[in-house]
């Protein structure tokens, strides 16, 4: 028995963290999230595997993007004419809503509702699969869900749990919080979960799983996207990643220390770069102070990016999207003023001595985003590090 | 901390160099160019490194112009009174630092520990003073000057000011408020424009379901129209078949109208009127035939003319064929025997006269009784001349030859020997016969002479005559034998002639051909075949009469046969009953052809007749057409409805511009937050370094102005006596309890403050740092009297720390020791 565990699909979403991209590679881009899942489902049908279990965020956006929905019913159509069973639940991005309606998708697809149910699934090879799961219907469910999952029904062989949420304290948390003892406690012999986008195996008896997304949508979805093939031998479950992401974030470093020209930069930057994979890359120049101020102003001003940005190729890239300057931070205050520079700091990076420059920006969302986060302020710190201690060299 | 000395290996100007300092104070005096400030470098690099080669820096580096060594030592005395050497050289990029406690080597780390907190950086921010600080007080504006001397407190406040407006402004190139031009200002009216049109996007999932329910209701509507449509081309259908079968229509109801004949010929009958004509017909044909036959087989007038002569003269057509047969032998007979034989006679005499050319064909043979009487005349002669003739034969010879050779032997010509040989020769001979005629036998041969010419044989001599006797003999019979064949021949001939005489007056009537044997056996035969023709033409003509007979007979009885059908049907012949049957054959055909239209038409037959004319069949067609039309028209509407909502539906499925779009708006984002995060970024920064000189003025005012108050007041004459900092303000109090702030003083006087308060700062990092102060001719500008305090206000420092000054101008007065005093020269 084999089946695909996939999860946080979010088709229809925009790539982020870029700010223009060459109009091939946005295309590229913008085919990629879709290239995956075709590619998944090539696979499953090569795979003749018995069913697919997706936990999750299909959509990144299911009210408005009418073209992921009907792409995906597209998908299961051709699932169903190869008769491989689909198991979905809507998770947080993509929770339950009335204009859902719209497309239905076929009957090899069953989409469980937002109260927990359990559906059974009896293969050509006589075996008995349980299935339970859930959908979200709002965008937030603090409760534990997996608490009241059913205990592994009696006359089946093998019983998958389907669960889009993340672990954490009941009320504390917004994504369906649970513990592993949760899971463990229900005799499942599989935990499909969703959510988090970092594929990880958080339990192996019995298995607890997130595989991740399938194609990475920003730098921190770094690295090959793809989902589990999940294999059961009737004693053991085996999981085999298989990748399918057609382009990989990448975040790379250069050390620029010893740099002392521009073509030994471009050189290094494309060795440091080179991948056989299409490659969004984000490269961070350590020790950035070291280089000569000329090689500086290139990047400073943008023109060195511009140019190797123009010079990408678009049927195979590694493209960078950024250059990050790491400094070397000396102390930028002499010890001797050290408790003034700490106390200042204290007074100046809070939320409220922020809010107060912010003014109007408050009212820009993707702002919001940006200074709501948590470690925000800490990291605006460092950033003012940064901007003094490169202003100090630069004199 | 005291620096006792330095040692110079090569710094600038100078090149092995060494210098013993007061701990105190130490002024060091000397023009320009002397290395005044180049041995405050010298100092600050050994104790912190040399200056690298970037930016500013590089002119500070002092490479020595005639050294190959760069560098040198510095001697330091710490508070417990421990001495170090601190070594540092330089070789080729490689900086090498060298220190020893009391003699022993120590690590950099050592060294490091015994300078802390003091640093590369805050030495040269608060040890290290020189011109340029002062300076700028004279740059400033008044606000400026007051912000610089109230950021006093923190170490190189000037310089922190001065990156805090920098960052200010870049912060403000960023973004303003209500600015309009600057890169986040600019990105966040293109986010307001995109979410603007984000909202005006169309909800594409109504739009869909909107579309489809259009459809369905569309396709609802389409099966009805269908039907009806259905039901229209089925009228039509029918309509343009009734226009089509009209023609036939009108034909049936022509022949609706046409009657049946009662009479009918039976089909037998018709077999029968059939056969008997046929047989008639053939009958007549056959007697005909026959009696051509019989005109054919008869011989024509000629021919029968032609055998009436044969037979008339059978008789003696008979007897000449007879002779004609026995002719044909002899002649046979002579062209086989004869003819030959008589060649062969000729050339018999031909080759005898051929030999005996002095013989003719026609001698006569001499009788016995002629012979003996020769042959006496002969032997009478021959003994009278025997013996003369010889000799003179022989003479004549001899003479000839010899003539002959005399001549050959005059001319050298053999042709003209043999012909003069010959002529003699003939000539002599001539001579000689011409004598013996004269000779005495004269007599005899004149007998003899006649005797030959009586019996024909002057040619032959006298011998010949007897020796030829026998071959005469053979002409003779020759001539007889050819003579007796050559009546043989005559004989046939003359009989021949009769012969074709009497054929030529037998066959005249009968041939205009010359009469020859072909023309006559030919003639024998044709009257011969014309017999045997005559005959066999009597025996069939016998057999065709017969037939003849026959026929009619069977001709007569067909007739009449024919003659009862014809009553029967009461016709009076064969024209008649024709057309009888021809008119019953047309009705019959008549029928046919109704029931067969009965058939084509069916049950339209019925539609049909509900019409009174084409014109209103006609009519009803056009109606149904245009129906038709019409329908087609609204199901044609309909289904390019359909068409546009199904395309309008698919557009929206393979429109890709709202994710599209997304991305747009994320690509904004990403520029946005970029933008802001550098923008608060530099805010934050400025205001954190205001905030941070704000603190420690704030802190450090209340020491500082201590050592401010009287080094303001050293620097002011005495001037001014207190500097009061009060909720952030300077106040300053004069001796005179007089009080000012800081923007009410003259510049002099601010930069008096500013340096006092430098100085104090300066102090009271020194105090922690316990670092020397090297001071280079900061003090230029202030008049005599300023500048002798200069010397004062050293010494005061001193008290603190040790002081290297260094200035171009000597100290007035006795002001100063000469131990302290260290003069540099060129």
């Amino acid at each position: 028995m084999k089946f695909i565990h996939t999860a946080d699909l979010h088709l229809g979403s925009p790539f982020k963290g870029l700010t223009n991209l060459p109009s091939a590679i946005r295309q590229a881009v913008h085919n990629s999230i879709y290239q995956a899942f075709d590619t998944l489902v090539a696979q499953a049908i090569d795979l003749k595997v018995d069913f697919i279990v997706i936990a999750g965020d299909e959509f990144d956006n299911v009210e408005r993007d009418l073209q992921a929905q009907l792409y995906l019913q597209q998908k299961f159509l051709e699932l169903a004419q190869h008769h491989i069973p689909v198991f979905l639940i809507y998770g947080n991005h993509d929770y339950l809503t009335s204009s859902q309606a719209i497309v239905s998708y076929p009957s090899n697809v069953h989409v469980f509702g937002p109260q927990i149910s359990t559906v059974t699934l009896k293969l050509v090879s006589g075996l008995r699969i349980a299935v339970s799961g859930f959908s979200y219907d709002q965008n937030h469910l603090t409760a534990n869900k997996a608490q009241s999952y059913p205990a592994r029904l009696d006359n089946v062989d093998y019983q998958i749990g389907i669960l889009h949420g993340e672990i954490g304290q009941t009320n504390q948390n917004n994504y369906a919080p649970f513990s592993v003892e949760d899971l463990q406690s229900k005799g499942y012999d599989y935990w499909a979960l969703g959510h988090i986008h970092q594929r990880q195996i958080i339990n192996k008896n019995p298995y607890i799983v997130y595989p991740g997304n399938l194609q990475g949508r920003h730098r921190k979805e770094t690295g090959a996207k793809g989902y589990y093939l999940v294999e059961w031998d009737g004693q053991q479950t085996n999981l085999e990643f298989r990748a399918v992401a057609p382009i990989i974030w990448q975040n790379q470093q250069l050390d620029v220390a010893r740099i002392q020209d521009l073509d030994t930069l471009i050189k290094q930057i494309t060795q440091t770069i080179a991948n056989k994979q299409n490659t969004l890359v984000e490269l961070t120049f350590t020790n950035y102070e070291k280089l000569s101020t000329t090689i500086q102003g290139l990047i400073d001003s943008g023109e060195l990016l511009a140019t190797l940005q123009k010079n990408a190729q678009s049927e195979h890239f590694n493209y960078i999207y950024r250059f990050h300057r790491q400094f070397t931070t000396k102390t930028i205050y002499q010890a001797i003023d050290e408790p003034f520079w700490k106390q200042a700091a204290q007074d100046v990076f809070t939320k409220a001595n922020l809010q107060q420059h912010l003014g109007k920006l408050q009212q820009v969302a993707a702002i919001r985003d940006v200074y709501q986060n948590p470690d925000f302020l800490a990291k605006l710190q460092q950033t003012a590090i940064d901007i003094i201690s490169q202003n100090k060299m630069e004199d | 901390m005291q620096i006792t000395g330095v040692n110079i290996y090569g710094f600038g100007c100078f090149v092995d160099t060494k210098f013993n300092f007061q701990t105190d104070y130490q002024v060091i005096l000397g023009n320009n160019e002397t290395g005044k400030t180049t041995l405050l470098y010298f100092i600050r690099s050994i104790l912190f490194g040399f200056a690298s080669a970037r930016g500013q820096e590089k002119y500070r580096r002092y490479l020595p112009h005639k050294s190959s060594k760069y560098g040198g030592e510095v001697y330091l005395l710490d508070a417990d009174n421990n001495h170090w050497t601190i070594k540092r050289t330089k070789k080729q990029n490689s900086e090498l630092l060298t220190v020893y406690e009391n003699d022993q080597p120590k690590t950099t780390a050592d060294y490091l520990q015994l300078l802390a907190p003091m640093t590369s950086d805050l030495f040269i921010k608060t040890n290290f003073i020189d011109q340029t600080a002062l300076e700028q007080v004279y740059h400033l504006t008044d606000d400026e000057l007051l912000e610089q001397i109230l950021a006093l407190g923190a170490v190189g406040s000037s310089d922190w000011l001065k990156l805090r407006k920098k960052l200010q402004k870049d912060a403000d190139q960023l973004y303003r408020p209500r600015g309009k031009k600057y890169e986040l200002n600019q990105l966040l009216d293109k986010h307001q424009s995109l979410q603007a049109q984000l909202q005006e996007f169309d909800n594409e999932n109504t739009k869909y379901h909107q579309l489809q329910a259009q459809l369905q209701e569309l396709l609802q509507q389409e099966p009805d129209l269908q039907q009806q449509e259905e039901q229209l081309q089925q009228q039509v259908h029918q309509l343009e078949e009734l226009q089509k079968k009209w023609a036939l229509f009108q034909e049936f109801k022509a022949l609706a109208h046409t009657a049946t004949s009662p009479i009918a010929i039976s089909a037998t009958d018709i077999t029968t009127y059939d056969n008997l004509q046929q047989s008639i017909a053939w009958n007549q044909q056959l007697v005909t035939n026959l009696q051509q036959q019989q005109k054919n087989s008869s011989l024509n007038s000629q021919q029968q003319a032609q055998i009436a002569y044969f037979l008339q003269n059978q008789a003696q057509f008979q007897r000449l064929q007879q002779q004609q047969q026995e002719l044909k032998f002899q002649s046979q007979y002579l062209k086989a025997n004869i003819i030959p034989q008589q060649q062969q006679l000729q050339e018999q005499r031909s080759t005898l006269l051929q030999h005996n050319p002095q013989l003719n064909a026609d001698l006569t043979p001499l009788t016995q009784q002629q012979l003996q009487q020769f042959q006496k005349l002969l032997t009478q002669l021959k003994g009278q001349k025997q013996t003369s003739k010889q000799t003179t034969k022989l003479a004549l010879g001899v003479l000839t030859v010899g003539i002959s050779g005399l001549v050959l032997m005059l001319t050298h010509k053999w042709f003209w020997a043999v012909i003069m040989f010959l002529i003699i020769f003939a000539l002599s001979w001539w001579i000689l016969t011409v004598q013996e005629a004269k000779s005495p036998t004269v007599h005899i041969r004149t007998h003899m002479q006649s005797f030959k010419q009586q019996y024909h044989l002057d040619n032959l001599t006298d011998q010949e005559v007897i020796d030829l006797q026998g071959i005469i003999m053979q002409l003779a019979n020759l001539k007889q034998q050819l003579a007796a064949n050559q009546k043989q021949i005559d004989d046939y001939q003359e009989l021949r002639a009769q012969f074709l005489q009497r054929l030529s007056n037998l066959m005249r009537p009968v041939t205009a051909q010359t009469i020859s044997d072909v023309v006559f056996d030919e003639y024998l035969r044709e009257c011969q075949h014309l017999l045997q023709l005559q005959e066999l033409q009597r025996t069939n003509h016998e057999q065709l009469q017969s037939k003849l007979t026959a026929t009619h007979t069977q001709l007569t009885k067909l007739k009449q046969e024919l003659a009862e059908l014809f009553q029967k049907y009461h016709v009076d012949d064969s024209q008649q009953f024709e057309q009888l049957q021809s008119q019953l054959q047309q009705q019959h055909q008549e029928q046919q052809r109704k029931v067969l239209l009965q058939q084509t038409l069916g049950d339209d037959l019925n539609q049909l007749q509900k019409f009174t004319s084409l014109t209103e069949l006609k009519q009803q067609l056009k109606q149904a057409q245009d129906n038709l039309q019409q329908l087609q028209q609204t199901l044609h509407h309909l289904n390019q409805q359909e068409a546009q909502i199904t395309a309008q539906a698919q557009q929206l499925v393979n429109n890709d511009q709202y994710e599209q779009f997304l991305q747009e708006i994320e690509f904004n984002n990403t520029a946005l937050t970029t933008a802001f995060s550098e923008w608060i970024g530099h805010v934050m920064a400025a205001q954190w370094i205001s905030t941070t000189l704000n603190y420690a003025s704030a802190n450090r005012f209340p020491n500082l102005l201590q050592r401010a108050e009287q080094l303001f007041m050293q620097l002011t004459n005495g001037r001014f006596k207190v500097i009061n900092f009060v909720e952030g303000e300077l106040k300053l109090l004069t001796a005179d309890k007089e009080q000012f702030d800081v923007h009410e003083l003259s510049r002099g006087t601010a930069a008096q403050l500013y340096l006092a308060l430098n100085l104090a700062f300066v102090l009271e990092v020194a105090d922690i740092t316990a670092m020397p102060i090297l001071i280079d001719d900061a003090l230029v500008d202030f008049d005599t009297q300023r500048k002798s305090n200069i010397f004062r206000i050293i010494q005061q420092m001193s008290q603190v720390t040790q002081v290297i000054y260094v200035c171009a101008q000597p100290p007035t007065a006795n002001l100063i020791d000469s131990e302290h005093l260290l003069t540099l020269s060129r």
